[in-house]
């Protein structure tokens, strides 16, 4: 009974990481428009590349950073660090990606975004001990940013790591990350 | 007669100290004086000297009150009749009140501690043993309690200190459980009495077994997407089994599972500042 318990615990856990986050940094309303240009537009295979998606009307400040993974294999969680202008922009939310859900595996996502200016990310799969082959770019999850001043900010990865399937996991080699600049005016 | 104490025999009048209620106290029995009618117990601070009498009647045991505690007494017995008193005395025994444990701390301690466990009581003679008794352990930990109780010492009459150590939090190695269970203390004295009791020691989770992989150097004292990957890799496994990491069994239970996901991601992010786990992230 009690290891059944902890069974239905994990997977209400996983399930409710698995709905996408809540941000920790409230914003304030501006008339900022945000915008985002990627340090690579096509990096090809073997890399983490971030894009963005401006919102829109009321929603201008916001900017969603879609950090996708592009052509490579075995992959089995993800970690890195999110660094940006903390007087520039604010994290608001997150929510899951779609690589690691592949084949319908259940995913754990971790974002703590205590440390204003950083986020850290962890995705990682929680069934099977199976790596993804990635064909093509897929989404690993998406960050939503609100810019708070005028001017620009560097989005970097820090200590960045795709990790395989292997035991215990470890670092894929030959992975480039590549972060981006964001914008408000 | 022989007068007997606790837990030993005396020849002559037979006089035992027997098990008494509480500390301040002795408890004595003796064999029966032919043709006595009752018994008188005689007990002072020196030996054969004896400033007190307790007339118990025809009762051959009897337990002492309202003694000093650590002090030395010696006791011996007379039986008597209408004729009077015996000549004679018992063989005289002597010893400490019996020995009382009223506390031990701490109760709450952490995964991997070492610390010092405080007995604290009454009439711990030189010399005196503890004795240890875990009860309560999870199933998973039977015979395997990962709780040591060394470097026993009496530190005066009314404390006795031990050295505890909660196993374990290096990396390879499984953790103490997160829970509580309890501990049977006994202290004996050298003249064999006893006292006993129970204290309950809660472990808790500690914050440092969420670096899951601390063996990695890039990420050393870091709770980051790499420990949240070892972890999720192990998840689902049990101690034994495929792909099984004890370092990622955070609280010790024998299974990677929600639990320690929950523990993971409420540490996630944090940074260890050379005492502490902090909730923002590493510089």
């Amino acid at each position: 009974m009690r290891r059944v318990k902890w069974i239905v615990t994990g997977l209400l856990l996983v399930s409710t990481l698995g709905c996408g986050g809540g941000g920790s940094e409230s914003g304030s309303s501006t008339n900022y428009a945000g915008s985002f240009v990627p340090d690579a537009q096509n990096p090809g295979a073997n890399t983490v590349y971030v894009t963005g998606s401006p919102g829109t009307g009321s929603n201008a400040s916001l900017v969603t950073l879609h950090v996708y993974v592009n052509n490579t294999s075995d992959v089995y969680g993800a970690s890195f660090d999110v660094s940006f202008d903390s007087t520039k922009a604010q994290f608001v939310n997150w929510t899951p990606g779609e690589v690691l859900e592949f084949g319908g595996q259940s995913v754990s996502y971790q974002v703590n975004a205590t440390t204003p200016g950083r986020l850290v990310v962890g995705v990682a799969r929680t069934s099977g001990g199976v790596g993804v082959t990635v064909s093509e770019a897929k989404p690993l999850v998406h960050l939503t940013l609100r810019v708070t001043n005028t001017g620009s900010s560097a989005v970097r990865f820090t200590n960045p790591a795709l990790l395989n399937s292997q035991d215990p996991p470890a670092p894929k080699s030959g992975m480039t990350f590549f972060g981006g600049m964001l914008s408000a005016v | 007669m022989r007068l007997l104490p606790h837990g030993r025999n005396i020849l002559a009048l037979g006089l035992l100290l027997a098990a008494p209620a509480s500390a301040g106290t002795v408890g004595l029995r003796w064999d029966p004086l032919a043709g006595a009618t009752g018994y008188r117990v005689h007990y002072g601070a020196s030996p054969g000297s004896y400033s007190s009498v307790r007339d118990v009647g025809s009762a051959t045991s009897t337990t002492l009150t309202n003694l000093v505690n650590c002090s030395s007494y010696y006791i011996a017995v007379k039986g008597y009749s209408s004729q009077g008193e015996s000549l004679t005395y018992s063989n005289e025994v002597t010893g400490w009140s019996r020995p009382e444990i009223t506390s031990a701390s701490p109760a709450a301690v952490r995964q991997g501690d070492r610390l010092t466990l405080n007995v604290n009581g009454a009439n711990f003679q030189p010399g005196a043993a503890l004795d240890y008794d875990i009860v309560g352990l999870p199933t998973s930990l039977a015979g395997d309690p990962l709780v040591r109780v060394e470097n026993i010492g009496v530190v005066s009459c009314n404390q006795i200190q031990a050295q505890l150590t909660i196993e374990p939090t290096a990396a390879g190695l499984r953790a103490m459980e997160v829970g509580s269970f309890a501990v049977n203390l006994d202290v004996v004295n050298p003249d064999t009495v006893v006292g006993a009791s129970t204290t309950q020691l809660n472990v808790q989770f500690s914050e440092s077994r969420a670096d899951v992989n601390e063996s990695d150097a890039v990420t050393a004292n870091r709770i980051d997407g790499k420990d949240l990957v070892w972890l999720a890799y192990s998840f689902g496994s049990g101690e034994g089994q495929p792909k099984h990491n004890s370092d990622a069994d955070l609280n010790g239970d024998g299974f990677v599972d929600g639990e320690d996901l929950a523990y993971l991601a409420t540490r996630f992010g944090g940074c260890w500042t050379g005492s502490a786990w902090s909730a923002g992230a590493c510089p």
